[in-house]
């Protein structure tokens, strides 16, 4: 029973928080400069008849209030507007955007993933030795290594030197898979660098922690072989700053990406959401931003929600 | 010396249990700062005094295109440009002297704004308890809600591109997590004795605060803040790449966003990879003395 | 070294020949830290049979711990020095590989921990702890190794065992997860169980409980146990040796009525005072032991107890005493003057008519006389 309380509890939290991110997110559109009226109409902008009818059609001659709900109405029954000059759906626009930055996200979090859990488990095994010296250090400079700089020495290698991967351009899935990994390579292979630096510190301290507990010392004194007690004693209680911060990542990912799919002309969310805040299509900008954080808000819930089941000593008392 | 037993009072070393070549047993009894540390401390006061001096040094303009030189893009050492200069054709070394002022500016600015008003928020919320708590968290957990770098380029959208904003902007994003950090910080030390004794001894709640409190937040809090500059900068390069902030402004992440093109389109590679080295040093610095720092004071992440 | 992996085997060690079947000569474990060689454990030497009982005592410091997991080899570290002799069944076990000593784990020799909270995984459900080992090392299937978990929890009197089975230890009592932690131990059988201070994190209720069921248990099994303990009353009554401990090395050891009746090493002595006695009167002083722990990085010339020691003669501050035999065979001592005969009354007195503070704490009891001791220690705090 203490379970479902505090998933009702939770769910509520959920709900305000959601709600708070939708106001934020339509204050801010309201709140940037420039009146999207102009920007639709051009010089029909003096024509005041055009204008009124215009605005009219927009909603914009409502109260904020109204308009607020009208939004958030719009939304929950999705419809997120459409974009002033490409004249597409918001959620058409979305749909174009999102397999882009879905593939980035699961190829970047499934690499790491099978990159950081091996190599934490050997460097928390052999602290302190050379080779974990070395990984903790590459580790450090890869946290230290901002995105768009490592992407600057990948292409310098990979794409110009070695010619191995396109230096830019996305070739969707539907152009053939080869072309497709090929050209997502590079990007995958720079948030790879990025999350494994911080998947691996996570779970190599956590780890080695666990492994001074007296329970280790007990397997060990069982006669059990050491990757039996890595991997079924020490991995599971070691977990679980890892497997939240992985959680998080997934909802992170889906905007936090925006900076690689500049930089390699990638068609994503992430890029959807600046362009059309640069370009004032408000209304799209609108939608985008909601559609990413309310995506966050929800992934980190889940999370949370994981985690208390996951741990068994919490799972009893139904809280964290 | 590594584990104790639980054998209870006195310390028998005994070693870690599963971890091998376990060199904890000699530990290396090094300064605060380290080699590496000495070595960060060297980069940041150099990129810091030129970027303070910069208008003192014999330095190019920044800002103008050498149009004695044949080719833009053209490779260091050669024609009078000791890094060669960019897809414009102006000086690069100049210009990363002067991207550094941004990247000062940030620094100095987030850590300021970001220690006084996120350290005071928390600060209040772990000693007074309470519903004030209750609120200030609250209002930080929802900005902890949204993604950080969609909110930044939202609110420099809406604030304004020039460099004051953005430090603003950063310094900003960046509040939620000081509040927590100086939040937890607070709530351990208020919880112990000399707090406790303090009271006994007829201290005011003000008094203790500043007195007891205070000093001992301040510490961990900066060793946290510098490891926050070091996002802050990446931050501000981020926003300079994609082309948010205000041309004038000289800036790394500019600069590595001008060289895009020369390296995928020319096959030109110094253009953007001289900014990136340089970032990459002087965040790796900060990161460096920041975690030095952290060592020193012991400040845990999980605190967050 | 035998077979790494046994195949089927009993379970119950069988009553097979009475050699020793533990032989610990000259035993030595040192740390080597920055600050120096930590010599915990120096020179011990001990042997023991099966179906017998070994009880260490000693104080914390003394080493006793670090022997438990020194002679099994569960110390790992590049600053562990073992030197010396322990052989088990007559393999020796200094300087053995770390595969045959895993195969000698669970199978030949196993431990019981301290504190059951910390030695069980949080998160795994205990049948699970139990049949792990079943699992590996007798390559059970996963039906017989529950059942073979149920019998064993029944076995060390954990009622409802199917149950017990499915659940983790934070849903255990404090004595129940003890009895876990024994019958994981016992789980494969071992010939050889040290059980490492196994009663001083639970209850005192529940302490005679587990102590017996360890009694128990090693009867039915004719096992050889090593009791290691700080309290005296744990192994009076439930040894058959016992072996003092201090400063690493073995000060006293005799036959367990032997030790009680003719005390002879003054530390043992001092000991045996301090353990209250329900016959004497409500508010009598406690006897303490004035004076700390040597440092064993540069234990005292000569006897280590000697600071601290009642009836300490300059002869004992310099030169180290042997172990000699008593008059009863098997009873070894390590004292110039020991408790109980001429020299050692003589010794005795000669202290209190010179107001030596160790002596006067000793015979007196005052707890202001036992911190001069701990004065007359350091350098510059002289009386």
């Amino acid at each position: 029973m203490g379970i479902l309380k505090n998933v009702v509890t939770r769910l509520l939290k959920l709900s305000a928080v959601v709600l708070i991110v939708s106001f934020l997110t339509f204050s801010l559109t309201k709140l940037l400069p420039g009146d999207p009226v102009v920007v639709l109409l051009g010089p029909q902008y003096s024509n005041v008849e055009v204008r009124e009818a215009v605005q009219k059609d927009l909603g914009l001659d409502k109260s904020l209030p109204v308009q607020y709900l009208t939004f958030l109405g719009n939304a929950a029954t999705g419809d997120l507007g459409r974009s002033y000059s490409s004249k597409f759906e918001t959620t058409d626009l979305l749909a174009q955007k999102l397999p882009a930055s879905i593939e980035l996200m699961l190829l970047a979090q499934f690499f790491s993933l099978i990159i950081s859990v091996p190599v934490a488990m050997y460097s928390a095994y052999r602290a302190n030795s050379r080779a974990d010296k070395a990984i903790t250090t590459t580790a450090f400079g890869l946290i230290s290594l901002p995105g768009y700089a490592f992407a600057v020495f990948l292409v310098y290698l990979f794409a110009l030197q070695l010619k191995w991967f396109p230096a830019v351009g996305y070739s969707p899935l539907s152009d053939g898979i080869l072309d497709n990994l090929k050209s997502i390579a590079l990007p995958v292979a720079v948030l790879v660098a990025g999350l494994s630096a911080v998947y691996i510190r996570l779970l190599r301290s956590d780890l080695i922690a666990t492994l001074q507990e007296d329970f280790v010392l007990m397997a060990r004194a069982k006669g059990l072989p050491t990757w039996h007690i890595l991997l079924r004693h020490a991995l599971r209680p070691s977990s679980f700053s890892l497997l939240t911060v992985f959680g998080i990542q997934f909802g992170t990912l889906i905007s936090g990406s925006v900076i690689l799919e500049q930089f390699f002309a990638i068609p994503g969310v992430g890029s959807l959401a600046i362009e059309s805040i640069l370009r004032r299509d408000y209304l799209v900008a609108q939608g985008v931003v909601l559609v990413i954080a309310t995506a966050f808000v929800l992934v980190n819930f889940a999370v949370d929600i994981l985690y208390s089941i996951l741990d068994p000593r919490v799972r009893r008392s139904g809280n964290a | 010396m590594s584990i104790i037993t639980r054998a209870g009072k006195n310390t028998v070393p005994v070693p870690a249990t599963l971890v091998t070549d376990t060199d904890e047993a000699k530990p290396k009894r090094a300064s605060v700062l380290g080699f590496g540390g000495w070595l960060a401390s060297l980069w940041l006061i150099l990129i810091s005094t030129s970027a303070i001096v910069a208008s003192w040094l014999p330095l190019d303009e920044p800002g103008i295109t050498d149009f004695t030189v044949l080719a833009n893009n053209s490779p260091p050492f050669e024609a009078g440009h000791v890094l060669g200069t960019d897809e414009i054709g102006r000086d690069i070394l100049s210009r990363i002297v002067y991207g550094g002022r941004v990247s000062l500016v940030v620094a100095v600015g987030v850590l300021v704004i970001g220690m006084l008003v996120g350290g005071t928020i928390g600060l209040l919320a772990g000693f007074l308890r309470g519903k004030a708590e209750v609120v200030l968290m609250a209002i930080v957990d929802i900005f902890l809600a949204f993604p950080a770098l969609i909110l930044l380029i939202a609110i420099v959208a809406f604030l304004g591109a020039d460099l004051f904003k953005v430090v603003l902007g950063i310094s900003l994003v960046s509040i939620p997590a000081f509040a927590r950090i100086a939040r937890a910080t607070t709530l351990t030390f208020s919880q112990r004795e000399f707090v406790l004794a303090a009271r006994a001894a007829g201290a005011t709640r003000s008094r203790i605060l500043v007195r007891e409190i205070l000093p001992n937040v301040i510490l961990p809090l900066l060793a946290f803040g510098l490891l926050v500059v070091g996002i802050a900068i990446v931050a501000e390069g981020s926003l300079a790449f994609l082309g948010l902030t205000s041309q004038e402004t000289i800036s790394w992440g500019g600069m590595i966003n001008g060289g895009r093109k020369p390296l995928q389109l020319e096959n030109v590679a110094h253009t953007a990879m001289i900014p990136a080295l340089v970032m990459f040093l002087t965040v790796l610095s900060v990161n460096m003395l920041g975690d030095r720092f952290r060592a020193a004071f012991d400040v845990k992440e999980a605190a967050l | 070294m035998s077979d790494p992996r046994p195949g089927r085997r009993l379970l119950t060690a069988s009553t097979g020949h009475d050699g020793a079947l533990l032989e610990v000569d000259d035993f030595r474990t040192h740390f080597d830290t920055p600050d120096g060689l930590v010599k915990a454990v120096d020179g011990v030497t001990f042997s023991l049979e099966r179906g017998k009982t070994l009880g260490i005592v000693g104080e914390s410091g003394s080493g006793k711990t670090v022997l438990a997991r020194s002679i099994m080899g569960l110390l790992i570290g590049k600053n562990v020095i073992r030197s010396g002799s322990a052989t088990y069944n007559g393999d020796e076990l200094v300087g053995a590989g770390k595969s045959q000593l895993r195969a000698l784990w669970g199978t030949e020799m196993a431990m019981v921990f301290q504190d059951p909270m910390t030695s069980l995984n949080p998160v795994m459900k205990v049948g699970r702890q139990i049949t792990e080992g079943l699992r590996y090392h007798l390559d059970l299937p996963k039906g017989e190794a529950n059942e073979q978990a149920m019998q064993l929890l029944d076995s060390v009197g954990i009622p409802d065992a199917k149950r017990r089975i499915t659940q983790y230890p934070h849903e255990l009592s404090g004595g129940m997860r003890q009895r876990v932690t024994i019958a994981i131990a016992l789980a494969c059988g071992p010939k050889l169980l040290f059980a490492d201070e196994p009663t001083t994190a639970l209850d005192v209720t529940v302490q005679a409980q587990i102590l017996n069921l360890l009694n128990q248990q090693q009867r039915e099994r004719h096992m050889a146990m090593v009791l290691v303990t700080h309290d005296l009353g744990v192994v009076a009554g439930r040894t058959d040796e016992i072996a003092v401990m201090y400063a690493g090395q073995i000060v006293e050891k005799a036959p367990t009525h032997s030790l009680f009746a003719n005390v002879r090493m003054p530390y043992t002595e001092a000991l045996l005072k301090s353990i209250p006695k329900l016959e004497q009167p409500s508010h009598t002083r406690l006897q303490i032991i004035g004076g700390r722990p040597p440092d064993l990085i540069h234990p005292p010339p000569g006897c280590r107890f000697a600071p601290r020691c009642p009836y300490a003669q300059p002869k004992c501050h310099t030169e180290p005493p042997p172990l000699q035999e008593a008059e009863t065979p098997g009873h070894l001592y390590r004292c110039w003057f020991p408790v109980g005969t001429d020299a050692g009354r003589e010794a005795l007195a000669k202290n209190l008519a010179h107001h030596v503070p160790a002596a006067e704490a000793a015979v007196t009891g005052d707890p202001v006389m036992a911190a001069k001791v701990e004065l007359a220690d350091v350098p510059g705090g002289g009386v």
